[in-house]
């Protein structure tokens, strides 16, 4: 058992990004969101269809360097499976859930927004992040929400990993499946 | 009246939430006077309407957002109209429409009878998505051009309504007697 499920089921990590790595993100996933014309999210009872992107190549490359980081924060061995990244826009809304199990130790990270405070709720608890900070939790055991965004932007990334010798310790859900990392799910 | 049949309806190409959602980022936004002709002048005798334009170059993510997934709804759905109409053959598949306004016609608000496309406008495909149903008056009146027979569409919330830009379908827009009527237009 590593200090994640010893000491906390989730918890806030300060600038988890340096300013360098935040500002990168923020330029890139603005440009990703003004130039969107096939990444929507159709999948499930969305009220915006917000711009999404899984397995994003700078995304994936932060989950793969940020593994020894996030390592440490947990005291787990960690397999990484994927990372997706998402803009949000005015009236999205992230209804109350837990993830699956390729999201069995998750970090949200937050790049940026239009100015409005969004606090994900974690286990009823409210969490403020700003850009660089992380949220890192026990994704298929915390349940978390935020409720409807009344600003007009918000940018967050999100990198999932699985405990090596975990319940979920399945290579299958290593790179989610996928042979390359930075592909999409049906990818080869 | 054969012209008739190339006035295609596809109900609900959006989730009614997804729907609700839109209608209240469009009540938000800045209308104009909208304006005629490739000069861009406003002439009420021709068009009384409000409008406001969605692109991907707006300074609202929000506002980008909705350019971007309307782009990519409309488009998809004038590709499945040219297929299905047989058209192919005379016209290649269509990458991106080319303007998307929204339109705010008031009380004694509309726009006579006009054509889309034409010399000042590469238009080959127009598209009306109507996004709500409770105002009076506002009826969509087709007229063919030979037989001077009129065809009516009465709007109905969520229905995406495409046909051919060209002189042959001249159309307007009915004085609204009660209420706003909002809706999406495009070309491409």
């Amino acid at each position: 058992m590593g200090i994640i499920r010893k000491d906390y089921k989730y918890k806030v990590v300060k600038n988890f990004l340096s300013k360098d790595e935040v500002n990168l993100s923020k330029k890139y996933f603005i440009m990703k969101h003004r130039t969107n014309s096939n990444s929507f999210d159709f999948t499930q009872a969305e009220k915006t269809y917000d711009s999404y992107w899984y397995g994003d190549p700078l995304v994936e490359s932060f989950l793969l360097t940020k593994l020894k980081k996030m390592e440490n924060e947990t005291g787990l061995e960690l397999w990484p499976t994927y990372g997706f990244a998402r803009m949000y826009t005015h009236l999205a809304e992230l209804i109350k859930h837990k993830d699956r199990p390729s999201c069995e130790i998750s970090v949200t990270v937050m790049i940026g927004s239009s100015g409005e405070a969004w606090p994900i709720y974690m286990d009823g608890t409210e969490l403020n992040l700003e850009p660089g900070d992380a949220a890192i939790y026990l994704g298929c055991e915390v349940e978390h929400w935020r409720n409807e965004f009344l600003g007009d932007w918000h940018s967050q990334f999100f990198l999932h990993y699985i405990d090596k010798n975990g319940p979920y310790n399945n290579l299958n859900l290593v790179a989610d499946g996928r042979k390359l990392w930075g592909s999409p799910k049906n990818g080869s | 009246m054969f012209l008739k049949n190339y006035i295609k309806e596809y109900p609900n190409p959006f989730h009614l939430n997804t729907l609700s959602t839109l209608i209240k980022v469009v009540n938000k936004l800045p209308f104009e006077k909208a304006k005629i002709g490739s000069g861009g002048v406003i002439n009420e005798k021709i068009r009384k309407v409000s409008n406001y334009g969605l692109t991907k170059l707006n300074k609202s993510l929000t506002e980008v957002h909705w350019a971007n997934l309307l782009n990519r709804l409309i488009t998809d759905h004038m590709n499945q109209y040219l297929e299905e109409n047989d058209l192919i053959k005379y016209v290649s598949l269509i990458k991106e429409i080319n303007q998307c306004d929204v339109l705010k016609y008031e009380k004694n608000n509309y726009y006579t009878f006009h054509v889309d496309g034409g010399n000042s406008f590469e238009r080959t495909l127009s598209a009306i998505l109507f996004l709500n149903n409770d105002y009076v008056g506002g009826d969509l009146c087709f007229e063919d051009n030979l037989t001077k027979e009129k065809f009516k569409i009465k709007p109905k919330p969520g229905s995406l309504i495409i046909w051919p830009s060209n002189f042959l379908f001249p159309h307007c827009v009915e004085p609204v007697q009660e209420g706003v009527r909002y809706s999406i237009v495009a070309w491409a």
